[in-house]
């Protein structure tokens, strides 16, 4: 809940770029828009690609008005529309024409076919907005751009990111170790993926020590040629591999700040930001590197595991990308009793010689907390506190006689904490425990007995009073509230009983908390 | 000089000093009462104190939020003091100048002392300073000693804690300080300049001292339109008497406008309409060459633009805005102005409760629904 959070200054101080003032508007609008593109022109070198194998090509079908209907369904109703003004919500009424919507089907189909990206589709509006939890908003870095595009070309991608998703996974494209932009991978996946490496290597009397890089400004730098020359050899039709060809080419954006409106600038580099392609692409342009690493490293014994852009260091040059060595990451998995953690020396700058890259207590990666024994403790004390501190700050909106009444509580509750704290968050570390062997019982008892005294004493039992505070006395009420409780109870006996106690003080409380619990084991 | 109604175009910048004593109940007064009197308010010594606590990830007892006061209609420029120091300027910019760009220069100084607001206007910079110096004169040395590095100001304006007899007939001498900071403001382009109601702007609580003036204003003389005046009904808890200064802008500022459709309006309706009718006299072929293709996406362009352009009304849109406000509500209320009748008070009344009850209805459903 964003109102309870500390307060931001707003964003009041003169911005600089490369050390001058950027007075002028045009001068405000270069200084943004070089820092959005410096990407571009970084040399790359295609001949890493000739050890992979050409893959052969498959067909192209042709869009379908189901398939339309499907990606225009998805659209959110409440997302900005591009320079063009047409929401989602204006093309859900125009396509409910068939007429309309055989227009939209031909043209869609009709740039695959042609191999072209109308210029319409190309524009887009990108909002600067300052990124949050900056110490000072001097520099154009501090601000980021929220891309709009029209939302009709929009829609022709999303329908063809759709395709390139089940053709990545039908083909083989993509690395069982690959997880970002591909679809039904999550980050769960690869915290899940992780935790198996290193508690295999454990079996085998190995300890895992984790290297985790950066890629800096991945999505701009994504060279042209080299991604024509990846999709070539992926196998991608040859008509979609020419559409790409006009698709990544003459993009033009507008720069909105606060009220000022730039004109047309041509941004080149990359892929689009804001477009359903990108994040498809991208998945595509790290494929290739995924699987080098695996052909060179085989004798090394060691995994690359990616997430979008936290993913060896030359072939990341050789593709013309940069890692932002300032955020490179060193962690070893150990659950020996020593307190042994070496720092590491890369062979590289800037960590050779004197300057070691130090390892981390705790790691922080795609939201979850790592600690060197696998405990999750920290994980599970981080998110709840965090949901802990939401309950807190939600008690201040009502009391037992006045406020808001116990049904938009609930409403409430199920918005702001239950994101935080039920899958995948909390529960992922719930379901990991079960990956501790039942040798190592004592482990899972601390463990359970970690969440018990966190989730339950304090999240739960606080919340719960807090909605059922109004139905005290009525059991048949109650019951509707509890309903959203029902997924503690099953993670088990043990936290059943813990439940109970918190809600056993208040009579008619214990009898409908009992039948539910009957209920629903 | 005050008391003049928010002008639909500002051509003029009303600045507003005074050393509020750390009182945040008097800022936050000034804040409300001055929205439409000034346009820039200077403060030294201002209060940035602890508001309240907030639940935090990392502390049972929550994090302090500290601050200084806040008010929608202003915003606030300030440079975050570091170490527990005490804040000594502060800055609040009306809304009604963002199009100017009001910014913080700390590239030009960074001091807790100093403070420099530009406004950027047709390719002018405006550099106004706000000056807080204590009993050990560190601001009017360190001006002094950067005056060659800064660039030309139209007003330095502030506490300065010095006598002399240039401005205070009652001090008899004019001491180094003095003349240095006389030097200071002629580098930058400034002059001295009285209020027109000439008097002392400290004035001790203990009564048994005599007043003595400290606070001035240094303006560009070609800028001032109205000489600068003590404004003793603004002075409040504070010990320090406030001034009020006023110079010109090079061009006038004016109101931004946007132009819209409203979600779920009649004119929604008729643009959606005149979307579909458009597409749908599309001439209906699959397209073969690259020339096609681009003539069909542009055919559809031109609908889109021709129905936003016929449909779009320029709105104004203000901080005030309500976001439930709809149009039975303006009906009633023209209503109830064009006779003032309770009968058709309580009807507003009823259509605004019925309109927020609507929204807000419509909002927790969708937020029910998406989670």
């Amino acid at each position: 809940m964003e109102w309870v959070k500390g307060r931001k200054l707003p964003p009041c101080e003169a911005i600089q770029y490369n050390g001058q003032p950027c007075h002028t508007m045009p001068e405000l609008w270069d200084a943004l828009h070089n820092t959005y593109n410096s990407a571009a022109d970084r040399p790359c070198d295609l001949s890493v690609l000739d050890e992979l194998p050409d893959l052969p090509a498959w067909e192209w079908a042709s869009f379908s008005a189901l398939e339309l209907m499907e990606a225009l369904a998805a659209c959110s109703s409440l997302s900005s529309p591009g320079p063009d003004h047409v929401t989602w919500v204006h093309l859900k009424k125009i396509v409910a024409e068939p007429q309309c919507l055989n227009v939209f089907i031909k043209l869609a189909n009709a740039c695959l076919t042609v191999g072209r990206w109308p210029k319409h589709f190309k524009e887009s509006v990108s909002v600067i907005i300052p990124k949050p939890g900056k110490p000072s908003y001097s520099a154009p870095k501090a601000f980021r751009p929220i891309a709009l595009l029209n939302t009709l070309g929009k829609l022709i991608e999303k329908m063809l990111s759709n395709r390139i998703q089940h053709d990545m996974i039908a083909y083989n494209i993509v690395d069982p170790n690959q997880f970002g932009g591909i679809r039904q991978r999550s980050t769960e996946d690869a915290g899940l993926y992780l935790t198996h490496l290193i508690r295999t290597g454990w079996a085998r009397g190995l300890k895992t020590s984790v290297i985790a890089f950066d890629i800096a400004q991945f999505f701009p730098s994504i060279n042209h040629d080299a991604l024509m020359a990846i999709l070539r050899k992926q196998g991608f039709p040859p008509l979609v591999v020419n559409f790409f060809a006009s698709y990544l080419v003459g993009r033009s954006t507008s720069y909105t700040w606060n009220t000022f409106v730039s004109d047309l600038r041509l941004a080149d580099v990359g892929v689009g930001k804001g477009s359903a392609l990108s994040p498809v692409l991208s998945a595509l342009f790290i494929a290739p590197i995924m699987k080098l690493f695996k052909l060179r490293a085989i004798r090394l014994g060691s995994t690359l595991l990616s997430y979008v852009d936290d993913g060896t260091a030359v072939l990341f040059a050789a593709l013309g990308l940069v890692l932002e060595h300032n955020k490179t990451e060193l962690f070893h998995f150990d659950r020996s009793h020593s307190d042994h953690n070496p720092p590491l020396d890369l062979g590289y700058t800037p960590y050779m010689g004197n300057r070691l890259l130090t390892p981390k207590t705790y790691w922080r990666y795609l939201a979850f907390y790592f600690d060197r024994k696998l405990l999750f403790t920290e994980h599970v004390r981080y998110y709840a506190t965090k949901s802990f501190s939401t309950v807190q700050a939600m008690g201040m909106l009502s009391n037992s006689t006045r406020g808001l009444p116990p049904l938009e509580k609930h409403l409430l509750y199920r918005a702001c904490v239950q994101v935080l704290y039920s899958p995948p968050r909390l529960t992922t570390g719930i379901r990991w425990i079960w990956w501790i062997p039942v040798d190592f019982w004592w482990i899972q008892q601390d463990y359970i007995m970690v969440i018990k005294r966190l989730q339950i004493y304090s999240v739960d039992s606080v919340d719960f009073w807090w909605i059922v505070v109004d139905f005290w006395w009525t059991s048949g009420g109650l019951l509707v509230d509890m309903v959203d409780f029902w997924w503690i109870l099953n993670y088990g006996g043990l936290l059943v009983d813990c439940w109970w106690i918190s809600g056993g003080s208040g009579g008619s409380v214990v009898d409908s908390g009992g039948f539910l619990v009957d209920s629903q084991l | 000089m005050e008391g003049d109604l928010a002008q639909p175009n500002v051509s003029a910048v009303r600045v507003f000093s005074q050393n509020v004593a750390k009182n945040a109940l008097h800022v936050d007064a000034l804040l409300s009462e001055l929205r439409n009197k000034f346009d820039v308010i200077f403060l030294q010594e201002p209060p940035w104190r602890a508001i309240r606590r907030v639940p935090s990830t990392t502390n049972r007892q929550g994090d302090e939020i500290v601050g200084a006061p806040k008010h929608p209609d202003w915003l606030t420029v300030v440079r975050p003091p570091t170490n527990d120091e005490a804040l000594r300027v502060l800055a609040y910019v009306h809304n009604r100048l963002t199009r100017l760009r009001p910014s913080l220069r700390r590239d030009l100084i960074d001091h807790r002392d100093i403070l420099i607001l530009s406004l950027f206007s047709e390719g002018r910079t405006i550099n106004i300073m706000n000056v807080y110096s204590d009993d050990q004169h560190t601001a009017i040395n360190l001006l002094a000693e950067r005056a060659p590095t800064l660039p030309a100001c139209i007003l330095m304006t502030g506490d300065f804690n010095c006598h002399s007899r240039e401005w205070d007939p009652s001090v008899p001498h004019h001491r180094t300080t003095a003349i240095s900071l006389l030097d200071t403001a002629a580098r930058l382009g400034l002059e001295l300049t009285l209020p027109v109601n000439p008097g002392p702007t400290f004035l001790s609580h203990n009564v048994e001292l005599r007043g003595s003036v400290i606070d001035l204003v240094f303006i560009k003389a070609s800028e001032s339109l109205v000489q600068p005046c003590r404004l003793l009904e603004w002075q409040g808890p504070s010990d320090h008497i406030p001034l009020a200064s006023k110079f010109s802008l090079p061009s006038e500022l004016e109101d931004f406008k946007r132009v819209s459709i409203a979600k779920g309006s009649d004119v929604e309706t008729q643009f959606v309409e005149q979307l579909i009718g458009g597409i749908r006299s599309i001439r209906l072929e699959t397209p073969t060459t690259i020339a096609e293709v681009d003539a069909m996406a542009q055919a559809v362009a031109d609908v889109f633009s021709k129905a936003w352009s016929d449909n779009a009304t320029e709105k104004r849109i203000t901080r005030r805005s309500e976001p439930w406000w709809n149009d039975t509500c303006s009906e009633t209320l023209l209503q109830y102005w064009d006779d003032k009748t309770p009968e058709n008070w309580s009807t507003f009344r009823k259509a605004t409760r019925a309109a927020k009850r609507k929204f807000f209805d419509a909002k927790i459903k969708e937020i029910a629904k998406t989670n």
